[in-house]
């Protein structure tokens, strides 16, 4: 039955007239097969936009950020204020551009600290294994029993708030899912040259690493920074809403949102706006992500 | 039924259990349909055994699949009837196919490893069908588990009753199988390639088991393998299937002393016991055909070490040579084919 | 099923001791001295001592820690440093607000998520699986307060059919406990039923793909019986792991939730907590909230005891 189906296919492919795909490496596959993702690269196209926005905000915003108009408060989208104005008379639209910079700078902080917090252990943790292995594993376990957000509150409470706090409290609490990866990574190294050492041959461990580990490492590490993106954007919105992130007069999408809750019955675009801004993000971090998974993956049959 | 295609005469020829007509299947593939299953004929009758033979994407288990109508979703059936006591089953509602599997048909598979369901007791999956079928209460459904079990050789049925898949053996799983298959006293029971994955001694006990239920129960039993070993044990008739097509059939007997079909010599040369002189086993040279690219003529021809140029030449029918023998083979007249003597 | 349940409570020991160091930890993380920094800005030498006296820092590290857990196993949390109340009584008081709130969200997951993943696993590719699996991701990626924002917008202001903040207690009142977590379940519900029926539809694509499932059909059953009986049985495995996740992320997200409906429950009272900088306070909501975690995971751990015979077996 199966094997129907195969044969059928199979015997295809010759007929169909395209050149046979025989990758050469892991880049050309990944290339080949991530154009095909529709949706991974509007996703791409559309951070990259987001990016662009964020570099440009001087140039594209209408307003100063921070210039407040006491005549014009929540005043609703019109062609003077684009997407309105928040309480105290501020263009939503201009602080929109300036906020994409903060979000996006949280994000890749975060991100960063959880890549930097995971790295040695994990590798330490893969490479050793035994005794050392267990009490890492132990403790990234124990950092995820924790409720994400509940952890986060707490470590920004006592490291006091502000962004770059905030940040490295969602790096921390992301830390675990970085380290599991890299410590299969180190564990994949011992192996490779294990057999190596075994063998005899000729090749040296560190062309190994570069050609057998560290590809299998990137792609699993390059999708999990784009999920984790995504995670860290949310989760700075969140923080920022409660306070706890960006301290005024800065903002980050997050932060006009939580500023603005109150007058949400009046002027529902002061949290509209911003909340949308952070759900296509986030939702573009994820999808490439999806994307960047079933193309960095092996080959399914 | 038409002439060219003539079916082969069952042991009970008034009703037959199964009867299928010129049944062709295609499957849809990436460049419309392509015909997996060519104009095959046959009818079972109760007590009796068809064997079903042939490599693997030949055809066996698509088949199978037609009758229990449980075909992949890509596949259709273009022509051709199958009856089952006399209920037609192609194009048939699912709800009537819903009735009839596991009541007056049912099916063993080849992975009995696979097969059941690893998050039930064996008694619920025994008892379910009861339920199903015949309307039994719990009591009454786990009751006659416990009878099934026993029926199928299983050892402290009342207790295994309550085991999951798991805490079996491959072979026992299949004696599940069975029991699931047989719980409702079913008229026809399809074996698909059931002993396969089992090794030697289980199979030969295996195959006792369902000769046994075959007498208790009256079943009409349609066996599919590749095993000709298999087939001389337990068929009363044969069926030799080639890329989709039936190329030789003929009660068990004859067919393995006179084969008229080179394909059919190529298989018996090729089975264990029967050694060349070297002592190396004998096989049929090249593969079958995908279904894409059949060879014009006799899809056998590419492979044959008798062909002649007809071969190449128009499909051959399937005809009969001699009463209750038919073969799709141009020359079968000509040629001597060598058989197995017992 | 007893000894499992033994076995995997035993194994829950380590784990909560790493837990609570890590919790008790936090104290490390506070800048400079703790006692100054947790005093307030305009402490007195007086009160400075007085805080450090009872946080106890005077003493040796593992001195602290062993009194702290300690304490915690018999159920005392200390006292909060602005408040003139005991922790334990205080979490134990907020505690119903957000056991409800998570229940009923993960209510709302499972709600969703079962006819949603079963609809859009049996129907892989088709029309209604390419809207289950794009709601799914937009429900993942959408920031609980813009849901709520929405919700409250139609149901509360627009249409003032619900309460749009508040809480009245089960015992008060079961109607107008609903009524007042309503929203609130679903807004902190819709991410974690996003990620359930994701979970259950791929869980049910490969299921349905399994030779058990052509031997259920082959039995004759219903459709009916063959997707919400064999298949259901086995895809609910790898869901209910990604249930007992998603309860330790609501306990979390729990937190923007009780602010935007006002309920008071543990996430209002860490928020407070964390403005005045009460250690002893936040210490013991996160002691409570990893623990709320771990029992729910523990009762997923058993469920899929259930689900899973092989591993009741072990």
């Amino acid at each position: 039955m199966t094997s129907h189906l195969e044969t059928a296919h199979d015997s295809a492919t010759p007929e169909s007239g395209e050149t046979p795909e025989v990758p050469r490496t892991p880049w050309s596959r990944f290339r080949r097969r991530f154009r095909t993702q529709r949706v991974g690269l509007i996703s791409l196209g559309y951070l990259i936009f987001v990016v662009g926005i964020a570099v440009l905000a001087p140039l594209l915003a209408t307003d100063s950020p921070n210039a407040q108009d006491l005549r014009a408060v929540l005043a609703s989208p019109s062609g003077e204020h684009w997407l309105g104005t928040d309480d105290v008379g501020r263009d939503v639209f201009s602080r929109l551009l300036y906020a994409s910079r903060t979000s996006l700078l949280a994000a890749l902080l975060a991100v960063a600290v959880a890549l930097g917090l995971g790295l040695v252990p994990g590798l330490v943790a893969g490479y050793a294994r035994g005794r050392i292995d267990g009490i890492v594993m132990r403790i990234a376990d124990a950092l995820m029993a924790f409720p994400p957000l509940i952890l986060a509150v707490a470590l920004v409470g006592v490291l006091g708030p502000g962004l770059t706090n905030a940040m490295i409290a969602v790096g921390i609490v992301f830390s675990p899912r970085f380290l599991r990866i890299l410590r299969g990574a180190a564990m994949s190294i011992r192996e490779e040259t294990y057999i190596e050492a075994a063998r005899g041959l000729g090749c040296s461990s560190v062309s190994i690493i570069g050609r057998h580990v560290l590809p299998n490492v990137l792609s699993p590490l390059i999708v999990q920074i784009s999920f984790a993106a995504g995670t860290a954007m949310l989760a700075e919105a969140s923080l920022s809403f409660l306070g706890l992130g960006v301290q005024p007069p800065d903002a980050s999408w997050g932060a006009m949102l939580g500023r603005s809750y109150r007058f949400y019955d009046r002027a529902p675009w002061v949290v509209l706006f911003p909340g949308i801004a952070i759900a296509l993000t986030v939702l573009a971090f994820n999808l490439l992500g999806d994307a960047l998974r079933d193309s960095l993956g092996r080959e399914e049959r | 039924m038409t002439a060219s295609e003539p079916t082969l005469a069952g042991a009970d020829r008034r009703s037959p259990v199964l009867s299928i007509e010129n049944l062709t299947v295609e499957l849809a593939g990436e460049h419309g349909h392509v015909r997996v299953l060519d104009d095959v004929n046959f009818e079972i009758g109760a007590r009796e055994t068809l064997g079903l033979v042939g490599e693997s994407g030949s055809g066996k288990t698509i088949t199978a699949l037609s009758v229990m109508g449980l075909l992949p979703k890509s596949a259709r059936i273009p022509s051709g009837s199958i009856e089952m006591e006399g209920e037609q089953i192609v194009g048939c509602p699912l709800s009537d196919l819903q009735r009839l599997r596991g009541s007056r048909m049912a099916m063993v598979f080849q992975e009995p490893m696979t097969s059941l369901n690893p998050a039930f007791t064996v008694g619920d999956q025994i008892g379910e069908t009861v339920r199903r079928h015949r309307g039994a209460s719990r009591r009454a459904a786990r009751a006659r588990a416990v009878e099934m079990l026993d029926l199928v050789g299983i050892p402290n049925a009342a207790r295994r009753v309550r085991s999951y898949p798991h805490e079996f053996s491959g072979g026992m799983r299949q004696r599940v199988m069975m029991a699931i298959a047989l719980a409702c006293e079913p008229a026809l029971l399809i074996a698909d390639e059931p002993t396969t994955a089992l090794d030697v001694t289980i199979q030969a006990q295996l195959l006792d088991l369902l000769r046994d239920l075959q007498d208790q129960l009256d079943l009409a039993l349609l066996f599919i393998t590749h095993d000709l070993g298999v087939v001389a044990d337990i068929c009363d008739r044969v069926m030799v299937m080639y890329a989709g097509q039936v190329i030789e059939g003929a009660d068990a007997e004859t067919l393995f002393e006179h084969p008229e079909h080179p394909y059919t010599e190529g298989l018996l040369r090729a089975m264990p016991h029967i050694e060349t002189r070297s002592g190396e086993l004998f096989s049929i040279p090249g593969s079958p055909p995908a279904p894409l690219d059949r060879p014009p003529g006799c899809a056998f021809n590419p492979r044959c070490g008798y062909a002649e140029p007809t071969c190449t030449a128009d499909a051959p029918p399937l005809r009969s040579i001699e009463p209750n023998h038919t073969t799709r083979c141009l020359l079968a007249e000509k040629l001597r084919l060598q058989g197995v003597q017992e | 099923m007893t000894r499992l349940v033994v076995r995997r409570l035993l194994s829950l020991i380590p784990l909560l001791l790493i837990v609570t160091f890590l919790t008790f930890s936090l104290i490390l993380l506070v800048p400079g001295d703790p006692a100054v920094t947790l005093a307030g800005d305009n402490a007195t030498p007086e009160q400075i001592d007085a805080t450090r006296e009872r946080l106890g820092l005077n003493d040796p590290m593992l001195v602290q820690y062993g009194k702290w857990v300690g304490d915690v196993l018999t159920g005392d949390l200390g006292t909060s440093l602005y408040r003139n109340e005991q922790v334990s009584e205080t979490i134990i008081d907020r505690l119903p607000v957000t056991l409800s709130l998570t229940f009923l969200a993960l209510v709302v997951a499972l709600v969703v998520a079962i006819p949603a993943g079963l609809i859009a696993g049996t129907r892989a590719g088709r029309a209604s699986d390419k809207v289950a699996t794009v709601a799914a991701s937009v429900g993942v990626a959408t920031p609980s307060f813009l849901l709520a924002l929405i919700l409250l917008l139609f149901f509360a202001i627009w249409n003032p059919w619900l309460p749009a903040t508040g809480y009245v207690a089960l015992e008060d009142s079961p109607w107008e406990w609903f009524r007042h977590l309503v929203l609130p379940a679903i807004t902190l519900g819709t991410a974690a039923a996003a990620e359930m029926t994701r979970q259950l539809r791929s869980s049910l694509v490969d299921v349905l793909k399994q030779d058990y499932i052509r031997t259920a059909w082959s039995k004759g059953l219903a459709s009916r019986v063959v997707v919400g009986k064999h298949a259901l049985k086995n895809a609910a495995a790898p869901m209910l792991t990604v249930a007992g996740l998603q309860v330790t992320v609501l306990l979390g997200g729990s937190i923007i939730v009780e602010q935007i409906f006002g309920l008071p429950g543990l996430g209002q009272l860490v928020i407070s907590a964390v403005n005045s900088r009460d250690l002893p306070m936040i210490q013991g909501v996160v002691v409570a909230s990893v623990i709320i975690a771990v029992l729910a995971n523990l009762v997923v751990d058993l469920l899929y005891g259930y689900l899973n015979p092989k591993v009741r077996a072990q």
